[in-house]
């Protein structure tokens, strides 16, 4: 019977141990939604405001979870990065009359090389009549907007600037790089455009800048870490000084995912 | 005996004394009966030479006398018409034609006259139907309620007075109050297209986000502005409003001016399912009750709000001469203030 109490325990350990490794190793990214079209809050007081943006914050954050496997999305967290969605006029007036509306995404946080912005069509000036019965239909409508398609522009927009390593190694043999991340994990298909920025000597031996775009590739290995492959092109000349350099010198300062293909 | 056939002739020649007052009554009779017929007419619309009456009585005598002519012969007739005859003679000049009943016909006939008289009222050439209501100024009750159609008869209202006029005050839709004297005998003839004002027409027409929220539930305020502050004069219940809203008098609108609209929403590049949403909800103009008259020259402050208050669509205005107004409203700012 004891012992029987020590192997749950144990279990129990493990499991907690293993859901902290997992929400530490996935980069959380807080959501926030917030509905500024005056067209869209002057119909409702301020506390359904207040209800929609919390109902469409953890509605958003389910949707890219499920769709964006790289990284851990949390509505309203007070992660150092922050993806604030923005529901407004097109053209961001602050007014009423005719108009496009859109989500306006913005990433901000620490090591975000550039702040910038994604736009996606919520609303065409068409259906600028289309009214929500509920609070909840809103929330619904809202989070349509997240489909496949738009979540890979996201990425392309936005999360490629997103670090999910700040190391990689070169194998010069076969123009691939290993970045030793758990790729179940992090839910990387195969065919996902990843892109490295490092420093590699030039033939005067200075360090250059270069931002190398690489494909993940099925690569058995007992870590399940990533293996991207450089583009094969014998003409491109930062393959060409990649393959000249030392290993040494090779210098990685981060990963991202530019195209995400989610795992199988 | 010349002598005496002399005086016996001139006896039979002079009128008696009693035949001249009995003529001397029959004329004051028939004057009063004149003058009844001139006050009917003027005040009822109707008197004796009114093809009815005429016809009633006249038409009556005559084929009672045809009758009469074709069943009997002559001996007949005088033997019976002699003692008709000498009845009605004598109730003539015992009762119709005595003194005191003449005295009480005329007080009669005076105090009637001077008690009762008319207004007529002339409807107007165009436009809607209107409703006059008549109500005398001592008393908050209404007298007489008329409605009058265009190009329509003229209406007669039959009304109490006094020798010394009675005030009434004319409250007709569409037009401002009239306080009007009513004398005796005269009475009073009001041509509505020339002797009323016409209360000004305006229209107001909300943006399309209004529109939107108007169907949503929306309800839309007018404050009358003056030195004293602003003055709430009418509001709509939650959807009541399906879009454009009509104060004052309630008027077609004129053919030319949704043309214009279109024009005018075109001009804003409007999506054509929108545009067609707007000049729907444009032509369907509602008339709102404002709790005071709007001469011209008032200033008014007219609002829409959401559903749950938000200010959505304003517009000033100064109330013009001209009979319509179409006032586009335009969207609030966010900024926009309630009426002060």
């Amino acid at each position: 019977m004891n012992s029987f109490r020590i192997i749950l325990a144990s279990l129990a350990v493990w499991l907690a141990g293993a859901a902290v490794a997992t929400a530490q190793d996935k980069i959380e990214v807080g959501i926030t939604f917030g509905l500024k079209a005056r067209h869209f809050t002057d119909e409702l007081t301020d506390a359904q405001i207040a209800q929609l943006n919390d109902m469409a914050s953890a509605a958003i954050a389910r949707t890219l979870n499920a769709g964006v496997g790289f990284l851990s999305f949390v509505a309203n967290s007070a992660a150092p990065l922050q993806l604030s969605i923005e529901l407004d006029r097109s053209d961001r007036a602050d007014s009423l009359g005719e108009a496009e509306f859109g989500l306006f995404v913005a990433l901000k946080g620490p090591d975000i090389p550039q702040p910038s912005e994604s736009y996606l069509i919520f609303q065409t000036s068409l259906n600028f009549g289309d009214n929500f019965s509920s609070i909840d239909a809103f929330s619904r409508q809202i989070v349509e907007t997240f489909s496949d398609k738009h979540q890979r522009k996201l990425v392309s927009d936005l999360l490629s600037q997103v670090a999910i390593a700040d190391h990689a190694d070169f194998q010069r043999e076969t123009s691939s790089w290993i970045i030793q991340r758990d790729r179940v994990l992090l839910c990387l298909g195969a065919k996902s455009r990843l892109v490295v920025l490092g420093k590699v000597p030039n033939e005067l031996g200075a360090l250059r800048d270069v931002d190398v775009s690489a494909l993940v590739i099925n690569v058995e290995n007992p870590d399940d870490w990533i293996f991207a492959k450089a583009k094969d092109n014998p003409d491109d000349p930062v393959i060409a000084l990649l393959q000249a350099a030392s290993p040494d010198q090779l210098k990685t300062e981060r990963v991202a995912v530019a195209e995400y293909m989610r795992c199988n | 005996m010349p002598s005496c056939l002399q005086g016996t002739v001139v006896a039979k020649n002079r009128p008696h004394k009693a035949d001249r007052s009995i003529a001397l009554r029959a004329i004051l009779l028939a004057l009063l009966l004149a003058a009844i017929n001139l006050w009917s007419i003027r005040h009822l619309g109707y008197g004796f030479e009114d093809p009815v009456s005429l016809l009633g009585l006249t038409g009556g005598v005559a084929a009672g006398s045809f009758v009469l002519d074709f069943l009997v012969d002559d001996g007949e007739r005088k033997a019976l018409t002699t003692p008709v005859r000498d009845w009605l003679q004598g109730f003539l000049r015992r009762y119709v034609l005595a003194t005191p009943t003449l005295v009480i016909l005329y007080t009669v006939a005076i105090i009637g006259a001077c008690t009762y008289s008319s207004t007529t009222l002339i409807p107007p050439s165009q436009g809607n139907p209107v409703t006059v209501t008549i109500s005398p100024l001592d008393s908050d009750q209404a007298e007489a309620e008329i409605n009058l159609e265009p190009k329509g008869e003229a209406a007669r209202q039959l009304l109490v007075s006094n020798p010394f006029g009675r005030q009434y005050k004319l409250s007709a839709s569409g037009y401002l109050d009239e306080t009007i004297v009513l004398f005796p005998l005269v009475g009073l003839t009001i041509d509505i297209d020339k002797d009323l004002d016409p209360l000004p027409t305006i229209l107001l027409r909300p943006p399309l986000d209004a529109v939107f929220s108007l169907e949503g539930g929306g309800t839309a305020k007018v404050y009358l502005k003056s030195n004293t502050g602003c003055q709430l004069i009418a509001k709509t219940d939650p959807k009541a409003l399906k879009g454009a809203f009509m104060l004052g008098a309630q008027r077609a609108v004129p053919a030319n001016l949704p043309v214009l609209w279109e024009l005018e929403l075109r001009a804003r590049a409007l999506e054509d399912q929108n545009l067609a949403k707007v000049m729907h909800a444009w032509r369907q103009s509602v008339p709102i009750k404002t709790t005071a008259d709007l001469p011209s020259g008032s200033q008014l402050y007219v609002e829409i709000r959401s559903s749950v208050d938000k200010l959505k669509a304003i517009a000033d205005v100064v109330v013009g001469d001209e009979p319509f107004q179409d006032v586009p409203m335009s969207d609030a700012p966010s900024d926009a203030a309630a009426c002060h």
